[in-house]
């Protein structure tokens, strides 16, 4: 990790983190589908619209109306491994208990408060990822805190507050190969599959703070046992403020390692929204003085030869220009590597309307192929209000549209940074997805009554809780005299058990432990389906090891074979690698080859000793230890020798 | 109100409330053990467990506490919800067509009951338009609220409303249609009722509802309601009463039913609705109405287009609907007789069937001039007392066939008769009889 520049303490650096991570369990949250995914090909698809409706206030969420301006179709794909539930045509069943008191047990690891009586509640969601329109979210518990573990060492320094914890449907997932334009395509078989959302305070102070909290509850949540393994089952959020700034909130972070690189371009666009703020005032430049006054500008480009014109105006679209007052020079200025503030803009119009951006004037407008008078006769159109200006190419009202949302955007600068959601690529630079959505999307959900906790199974799960994993982990270092990093990988990945058991059993430790952490990573890199190898595999193996059937080397071929073919026995599979080799069939194998080498030990002497071995191990290999190889030829070609 | 500041309390916690000096709406911190939590006491439902306290917290969820271990609670403000939809001036275009939209309890648009939980209609044009502004251009709208009952709670007092209703406005505003908005549970009855007492009508009535609620962003009102709207102001509209419901489960296309042929066939999908034994009139697919081949539509002897509109507002309430089941006791029908009945439906099995141990009441039914009609559970097919000689026998004591009209049809059919007509012999006559496309002559192949 490269050390930031940026000084989070003087920056009065804030942030919290939300995870949400898929429960195990058989059924889904609020039907009795099988909560996994599938690979099957739709059978039907359904087509749906969506519309705003009220919030228990009596006013509309602002994100949803604008989700709803964007006019989207949705289209969902339906399994058979789906029912009516997940497409909104049957009421929901009752809440599963099972996923509800798994969520009460992790609360309780967290030394949460339990809510005594959860009430389902409805969370509107108009991109289409929920088919009612509203995600189902209650409350289980809130108040907790935990032990921020710092690694290395692992120390518990600092408590690490859990402000909520619910319990909720997963969404459906969307299908980018088919989505295209307005039409968004969602597969169904997400939807439902419990998770758990995990919400902290905003204790953390700084970025490397944000990647213990994150790897803290990962190894919570995984040694609570409850959640789902494998990839994109555990997702973080990370809200993040300096002292100037506002809460924004990042999305979609998919590895631990991108989490400060993340925050720090974050902090430096807010940085640099600050200065924007710090330089309008400087300008003596008034929200006032930017109006929302378009103008239609298509009679500029009459006789354009820019490409991206041309075809709008067969279109029959318009060219609609905002002047700007006093933002020359603040349009291109870099917030994040290769994202100007014009970016901003132009992200925000790209995600809340269906036109693909915006030109603005810090652009080197030749690029599109503007000619010198055409920039001349912008220039002239906005010449008493300075030279800026924004341009949006569409159908009237939709490059009004476009024009209206960065209007507002221009508008928040005057505030320096807006509360946004915003999504987080692979190099760690974000782009904007949506304003934060407000409290008037949440209202109870009048389909399912409110259910009371039954405190003594509370009580039960709370006597029975797991041991705490970082006293786990440093226990089964100490026990098995193995180092921290090694012990977290064993209890990480599930192979804690195995591993005492082995080492019990007087299998050789290091080979033990490079098989559980490294060859069957490897061969399920390869592709290998390790989950076909059995514990119990694992235990004849090194039986079989230690009464000499094969040599090490040969584990990473035997686990492959069974991981391909798990009905075959191992001892079918030894036999294949032609089963162990005997001291007594080795000798005669040395003495074999070394007869056929004789010109090499005459001309070489004990400098043969490598291309030979090399020829008896191809016959050796994995039938018999290489270090026992070698001391057999060893010994006989010193006889030869002298 | 007293009862509003702890709406929906009862018991200790409605006692706790008030010795704490606290009411729904007050913002509270409780404390319990060594943890405390904010949030505004809310009214509550009143069938939900009694214990429990509900509160909104600052995050928008909601919870129930108990009152038994609190240890403090704190009053630290006041927070009142208001409830109203936002109104919306849309100026109405005056050379739309005119199309009143009447509230029978169905929801139009809606917002939602915190106290229920429910949802509570929202039907001035105003709020109309706010939630669904698109209407306005379609036609010139004027709402109006009959009555606000669950669908289940409708009987033949609100069908005659509705009729006088109805013949106030084709006596004072010549509407181009109406659209009526029904729960579902009900509405192919009222659709039934409507046809058989208004003959002629001068403009489309079209019946619609939901199947999803209007507080939730899925919801498929606004779809039929919008497609309503269009098939009542089209000059193309059929004038009869129609259904007009999803097609699919896709928000892509409404069907367009006859108001005696339709039946609900499912408790909570949105293409719940389907026209039995036979085609549907039409659809509505991208605001295009398309109706099926004339021929299709089978059978519809409807009355002589140039007489007058006519509406009857006579039903006989003592009629009733029977579904037959093995093991059924005479009692049953002994009851409708002492009760004064005047008819009675049997939904009988398979081709119209029902047990020979009920022949002997039935005759007795029969010589208390009590018409008796049977149809058939499988809703499909026609009945036809001919084939068995159980059939034979039932027919004999006095039991009519009536083809292939659905018992829920029937039912309303027989009670519109019996209101309006003395002659048993009649109206036996008419049962018979294809009136309001209720009974058709020929099932095709496809059609099952």
């Amino acid at each position: 990790m490269t050390e930031s520049k940026l000084d989070y303490n003087n920056l009065g650096f804030k942030a919290g983190i939300e995870i949400h991570a898929q429960l195990s369990t058989e059924k889904k949250l609020f039907c009795h589908c099988s909560a996994a995914l599938t690979n099957e090909t739709p059978q039907v698809i359904v087509q749906r619209k969506f519309r705003p409706v009220l919030g228990e206030m009596g006013v509309y969420d602002p994100a949803l109306l604008i989700e709803f301006e964007k006019n989207h179709t949705i289209f969902y794909e339906v399994f058979d491994s789906v029912c009516t539930y997940e497409l909104d045509e049957t009421p929901p069943f009752p809440i599963n208990t099972e996923a509800l008191y798994d969520c009460i047990k992790l609360a309780k690891m967290m030394n949460c408060e339990i809510v005594e009586e959860t009430n389902v509640c409805r969370k509107n969601y108009l991109d289409g990822s929920v088919p009612c329109g509203f995600q189902r979210t209650a409350l289980v518990g809130y108040n907790g805190q935990i032990s921020l573990i710092k690694d290395p060492p692992m120390i518990d320094e600092k408590e690490l507050s859990i402000s909520w914890i619910y319990i909720e449907e997963d969404a459906a997932r969307k299908d980018n190969d088919r989505t295209k334009g307005k039409n968004v395509f969602f597969k169904l078989d997400r939807l439902g599959i419990p998770l758990i959302e995990i919400v902290t305070d905003h204790g953390l102070s700084s970025p490397t703070e944000v990647i213990f909290a994150a790897r803290t509850l990962g190894m919570l949540i995984k040694s609570s046992g409850i959640a789902r393994k494998g990839l994109g089952t555990i997702r973080q959020d990370i809200n993040v403020s300096i002292a100037e700034g506002d809460r924004v909130e990042l999305k979609g972070i998919q590895l631990l390692q991108l989490i400060p690189i993340a925050i720090d371009f974050e902090i430096q666009r807010q940085l640099g929204l600050i200065s924007i703020q710090k330089e309008l005032i400087k300008r003596d430049i008034q929200p006032q003085d930017v109006p929302l006054q378009t103008l239609d500008v298509t009679e500029v480009f009459s006789k354009t030869s820019s490409q991206v014109i041309q075809s709008a105006l067969k279109r029959k679209e318009r060219v609609l220009m905002l002047p700007i007052a006093g933002f020359q020079g603040l349009l291109g200025r870099e917030l994040q590597p290769n994202k100007q503030f014009g970016t901003e803009l132009s992200d925000r119009v790209k995600s809340l309307t269906n036109l693909k951006g915006i030109i603005h004037s810090d652009e080197d407008l030749l690029k599109y192929n503007f000619s010198e008078r055409e920039i001349l006769e912008l220039t002239k159109k906005c010449e008493e209000r300075s030279f800026a200006f924004v341009i949006a190419i569409g159908k009237n009202k939709e490059a009004q549209k476009a024009l209206t949302f960065v209007h507002e955007r221009l508008l928040a600068a005057f505030n320096g940074v807006p509360q946004e959601t915003r999504h987080v690529n692979s190099d760690g630079i974000s782009t904007f997805t949506r304003d934060l959505h407000g409290r008037s999307r949440l209202y109870p959900d009048t389909d399912l009554p409110p259910v009371v906790i039954d405190l003594k199974r509370v009580k039960m799960i709370e006597e029975n809780l797991p041991e705490n994993f970082w006293s786990r982990i440093r226990r089964f270092s100490k026990e098995y005299s193995i180092s921290i990093d090694l012990a977290e990988d064993l209890i990480y990945d599930d192979k804690a058990e195995i591993f005492a058991e082995l080492i019990q059993r007087g299998a050789p430790s290091k080979v033990v432990v490079t098989t559980l952490t490294q060859t069957l990573t490897a061969i399920s890199r390869e592709g290998v389906d390790i989950n076909n190898i059995t514990d119990n595999h694992l235990l004849e193996i090194f039986e079989a090891l230690r009464l000499n059937k094969f040599a090490k080397e040969a584990i990473p071929d035997i686990l492959t074979n069974l991981g391909k073919n798990p009905t075959k026995s191992l001892s079918d599979i030894v036999s294949d690698f032609g089963g162990g080799m005997s001291q007594e069939e080795l000798n005669k194998l040395v003495l074999k080859v070394l007869k056929t080498s004789q010109e090499l030990v005459k001309e070489r002497g004990m400098n043969a000793f490598s291309p030979i071995m090399g020829l008896i191990m191809k016959e050796a290999r994995g039938k018999i230890d290489g270090k026992i190889v070698s001391e057999t030829l060893r010994k006989y070609l010193r006889k030869q020798v002298k | 109100m007293a009862e509003e500041k702890y709406a929906g309390y009862r018991g200790s916690t409605l006692d706790w409330l008030k010795k704490q000096g606290l009411e729904v709406w007050d913002e509270i911190e409780v404390t319990k053990a060594d943890s405390s939590i904010k949030g505004v006491i809310l009214p509550r439902n009143e069938l939900a467990d009694p214990n429990f306290i509900s509160l909104k917290l600052s995050t928008g969820y909601n919870i129930g506490f108990n009152i038994e271990d609190v240890l403090r609670v704190r009053k630290i403000g006041r927070f009142q919800g208001k409830y109203r939809i936002p109104k919306v001036e849309i100026a109405q275009k005056p050379a739309l067509p005119f199309v009143p939209i009447l509230g029978c309890g169905g929801t139009i648009a809606s917002r939602l009951d915190y106290q229920t939980g429910g949802t509570i209609p929202a039907l001035t044009p105003e709020e109309l338009f706010s939630s669904f502004p698109e209407i306005a251009e379609l036609a010139r709208v004027e709402t109006s609220l009959l009555f606000d009952i669950f669908s289940e709670n409708i009987s033949f007092g609100h069908y005659v409303k509705i009729l006088t209703e109805i013949e106030s406005l084709i006596q004072n505003d010549a509407p181009q249609g109406i659209v009526l908005t029904h729960g579902t549970d009900t509405l192919a009855f009222t659709a039934a009722a409507l046809s058989f007492s208004i003959t002629n009508p001068p403009f489309p009535i079209v019946i619609t509802g939901s199947q999803r609620s209007s507080d939730r962003p899925s919801s498929d009102s606004f779809f039929n309601l919008y497609n309503s709207v269009l098939y009542a102001a089209s000059p193309k509209a059929k004038k009869e009463v129609v259904v007009i419901m999803h097609e699919k489960s896709s928000d892509t296309s409404c069907t367009i039913h006859r108001g005696t042929r339709i039946r609900k066939m499912h408790s909570s999908r949105r293409d719940a609705f389907k026209t039995i034994g036979g085609s549907p009139l039409g659809r509505i697919t991208e605001r295009k109405i398309s109706f099926a081949k004339e021929e299709e539509n089978l059978s519809i002897e409807v009355e002589l287009k140039d007489k007058p509109c006519q509406i009857t507002k006579k039903f006989e309430e003592k009629v009733g609907l029977i579904y037959h089941y093995p093991g059924i006791q005479p009692g049953v029908l002994d009851y409708y007789i002492e009760a004064g009945y005047k008819g009675i439906v049997l939904a009988g099995t398979g081709l119209g069937h029902v047990s020979s141990n009920l022949i002997p009441t039935i005759k007795k039914a029969n010589e208390n001039e009590i018409v008796i009609v049977t149809t058939t559970q499988c809703l499909h097919g026609f009945t036809g007392l001919s084939v068995y000689e159980s059939g034979r026998q039932l027919q004999k004591a006095g039991v009519v066939s009536v083809f292939n009209i659905l018992p829920e049809t029937a039912y309303i059919k027989l009670a519109y008769l019996l209101g309006n007509y003395r002659k048993t012999e009649k109206i036996i006559e008419l049962m018979k009889q294809n009136l309001k496309g209720e009974i058709t002559i020929r099932e095709k192949f496809q059609e099952f």
